[in-house]
């Protein structure tokens, strides 16, 4: 299991948990619907402090604090 | 007669950018702006519709993810779904992202109030190869969807047929039960139960509603239940709840609640969409790919701006020499028409002078909102956000304070400070609402058309406007570090944010945009600016000057009797103060006159010098007059731009401001003081340093 920040990107991730979070920005992923076991996709794999990412079919910016405490893992083929 | 309609009252919610006001505008005819960006709407707006003997009275809200509000926006979208109650509510889903879009749905429908889908942008779902079974969405799960093309005006019709069939019971929505299990369903029982023990809160909000925002430790549910004779015996349960939930799961209760959620709504998406065709390709990927790159984004979005200004000021620099000199055509034949006297002067001087200066910037305003509306309407306005983001937090703000700058430039700073009400953390809103009055908008570019053709050739128009708007972005940034640093330090808020796909803009849909917010500028030159040119005009030309002296010439006399006026003399006070930045007491006056709106400081200057004009049959375009006039020099110009880059807003953008900010004094005081001051200083810095360093005086 890694961050986000330093996931690869031609892989489908797993959503883990969440690390070490302010409760806000937590509940704003949860609504958009990062819960555990959900699959992720990496768009743009972190340059300058962002990251970009594929959940439910939408596209999420990220900043890499936030992205950071996103702990995903490589889903199993 | 009197018809007695039964009235409906109905909201509309649902995910930011899902294409709620478009739907509203198609409900009840109304024009609320929309854009292929998520907050756009940003307070509630209100319409009706009369149909079939009902009035069915329509609230737009801002998108929402979820009922646990964070941002201004957002609690103005939640407060009014939980207490102001109206009769039905119609979830607006984009059904191409099904599972995302119905994760509120579950929510809207614990609070006890009927709830239609319009399962919108059903021919993107369709492009993807996707469509929904609607008739096994009611018979499976009650669920109750009508399909809509918001943005084609499809769908509409079946909208409102849906509202008065459901509001008359014709249609019965059974309403759902997500499967928590039985842990979960067991803990919430609990809650729901010593809920049911107080009959006003139980009457007054959904039991399930209360239970499940109780166990994810909502605030806002806290503070309904803090009034209530069980909130002890409530909290103790839901703290029992909350243990028991975490250990049993171990996660946190909100986690595993939303978790459950989507597992349902997942299920549900596997028997209710299905999938018919192939996939489109989806171009957005390839396109962020070069747009978001991170060598490339920032030189691209640099000329994405530059080819904005480019388009506006290339293409419509002969319809404003049209404009222009049919201005000068009309000014030339009513001096021969109109008898020579006051009334001459103040139909010539005053009203073609002044307002028609303004008027004259109209084909310029139409085609900045054009190819901003272009811009906005592709998704890219969203991405800009995006690439600003790690710009502005080196100055200690957030991408979107960058979503209210543009706003601003897109025509007003009023949205743009509206805007700021998206941005959560409270001091970033408050730097963002102080520094967005510095950019361009759709109020200052006459005066910056007006000062740019007058003192540069047209061919470098484009890229004067273009500097002019960097700095006006870099005057905010560093403003905004000043803040930053000063008195409202703190760490920037987080980034999350949705990127909407692209879409390929509908002509239709741009000219529609553009004519709106056109609209907006010329009723603005038949209220505001009319009556501050007459103001104007009156203050001009009043006392008149009676000691007519042969020794001088016409031209010496005009200037004598606007010295004179009660403006005049306005100006002759205030003179000492702004002569160290290059102004004379003329130009002090068109900076107070544009203090009612920017475009005033147009007409001001329009009024004036026509006022100073020998023969009105002369009458040649503003821009030429300040060109041939020796007080002015391009020096001069670029300054006077700086200063009303920088000082106080327009009279309505501070009554905005005051309302945002908290409506606190201290604040309006400061930005009225801090405006005013930055503008001078910096005004002084330019202007003396450009004399030190040769540029003219």
């Amino acid at each position: 299991m890694s961050p986000l920040t330093k996931a690869r990107k031609d892989v489908t991730l797993v959503f883990s948990a969440f690390g070490n979070i302010v409760e806000r920005e937590r509940q704003k992923l949860i609504d958009l619907g990062l819960v555990p076991g959900e699959n992720i996709k990496l768009l743009h794999a972190p340059c300058n402090g962002y990251v970009t990412f594929l959940l439910k079919g939408s596209r999420i910016a990220l900043d890499k604090k936030v992205a950071g405490e996103i702990i995903v893992r490589e889903e199993l083929k | 007669m009197k018809i007695n309609f039964k009235e409906i009252n109905i909201c509309l919610a649902g995910n930011p950018n899902c294409g709620k006001s478009s739907l509203f505008n198609n409900l009840t005819g109304l024009k609320q702006h929309v854009g292929n960006y998520p907050g756009v709407t940003v307070e509630k707006k209100e319409g009706s519709l009369v149909r079939d003997g009902y009035k069915i009275n329509v609230v737009d809200l801002p998108g929402i993810y979820s009922l646990s509000a964070s941002s201004q926006d957002e609690i103005v979208a939640r407060n009014f779904i939980i207490d102001e109650k109206p009769d039905l509510i119609i979830d607006v889903v984009d059904s191409s992202n099904f599972e995302r879009n119905f994760y509120l749905y579950t929510q809207l429908s614990e609070i006890g109030i009927p709830v239609i889908i319009a399962m919108n942008m059903t021919d993107v779902l369709k492009d993807k190869g996707r469509e929904i079974d609607y008739n096994l969405l009611m018979k499976n799960y009650g669920i109750y969807a009508v399909p809509t093309v918001a943005n084609k005006n499809k769908g509409t019709e079946e909208i409102i047929k849906a509202v008065i069939d459901v509001y008359e019971r014709r249609i019965k929505i059974k309403g759902f039960k997500i499967e928590y299990g039985d842990t979960i369903s067991e803990e919430l029982k609990k809650i729901e139960e010593i809920i049911y023990e107080d009959i006003l809160l139980s009457r007054k909000y959904s039991a399930g509603y209360i239970a499940a925002n109780l166990l994810k430790e909502d605030k806002f549910v806290l503070d309904k239940i803090s009034k209530s004779h069980v909130e002890h015996k409530l909290t103790k349960q839901a703290d029992e709840s909350k243990k028991i939930i975490s250990e049993k799961f171990s996660d946190n209760v909100d986690s595993v609640l939303a978790d459950k959620i989507y597992s349902w709504i997942h299920s549900v998406a596997a028997v209710a969409v299905k999938t018919v065709a192939k996939s489109k390709y989806d171009v957005s990927d390839a396109i962020d790919r070069i747009v978001l790159n991170k060598l490339l984004a920032l030189p691209i979005f640099a000329l994405v701006m530059y080819a904005i200004f480019k388009f506006t000021f290339t293409l419509s620099e002969p319809v404003v020499g049209w404009f222009e000199k049919g201005i000068e055509f009309l000014s030339v034949n009513a001096a021969k028409v109109i008898p020579n006297g006051l009334i001459q002067s103040f139909i010539v001087d005053g009203i073609i002078g002044g307002v028609g200066g303004v008027l004259g910037f109209f084909p310029l305003i139409l085609f900045m909102f054009f190819a901003i509306a272009f811009f906005e309407d592709t998704g890219y306005m969203a991405r800009a956000v995006f690439i600003m983001d790690r710009f502005m937090r080196k100055f200690g703000l957030h991408g979107k304070s960058f979503a209210s700058m543009i706003i601003a430039t897109n025509g007003c700073a009023v949205p743009g400070l509206m805007a700021a009400r998206t941005i959560e953390n409270e001091k970033d809103r408050l730097i963002t609402l102080m520094v967005t009055p510095f950019m361009i908008c759709g109020a200052k570019l006459p005066i910056f058309a007006l000062f740019i053709g007058a003192f540069f050739a047209a061919k470098d128009g484009a890229n004067i406007m273009f500097i002019m708007y960097v700095l006006s972005v870099g005057l905010a940034l560093t403003a905004a570090w000043i803040l930053k640093k000063t008195i409202l330090k703190g760490e920037p808020a987080y980034f999350i944010m949705e990127l909407p796909p692209y879409r390929m803009p509908s002509l239709k849909g741009i000219l529609l945009k553009m004519w709106e917010r056109g609209f907006m500028y010329l009723k603005k030159a038949g209220t505001v600016i009319l009556l501050m040119t007459v103001l104007i005009w009156a203050g001009l030309t009043f006392p008149q000057n009676d000691n007519q002296n042969a020794d001088i010439s016409e031209e010496e006399t005009a200037a004598v009797q606007i010295e004179k006026s009660y403006i005049g003399r306005v100006g002759n006070f205030i003179e000492p103060v702004i002569k160290p930045i290059g102004f004379d007491g003329k130009s002090g006056i068109a900076l107070i006159a544009g203090l009612a709106a920017k475009e005033v400081v147009v007409s001001t200057l329009g009024t004036m010098y026509a006022l100073g004009e020998v023969d009105p049959e002369d009458a040649a375009p503003l821009a030429e007059k300040l060109h041939n006039d020796p007080s002015w020099s391009k020096l001069k110009a670029v300054t006077f731009l700086i200063f009303c880059l920088i000082y106080l807003p327009c009279i309505v953008a501070v009554a905005v401001f005051f309302r945002e900010s908290g409506s606190k004094i201290k604040w309006l005081a400061f930005l009225a003081f801090w405006t005013t001051i930055a503008a001078w200083i910096v005004s002084f810095i330019v202007y003396q340093g450009g004399k030190i360093l040769g540029f003219g005086g």
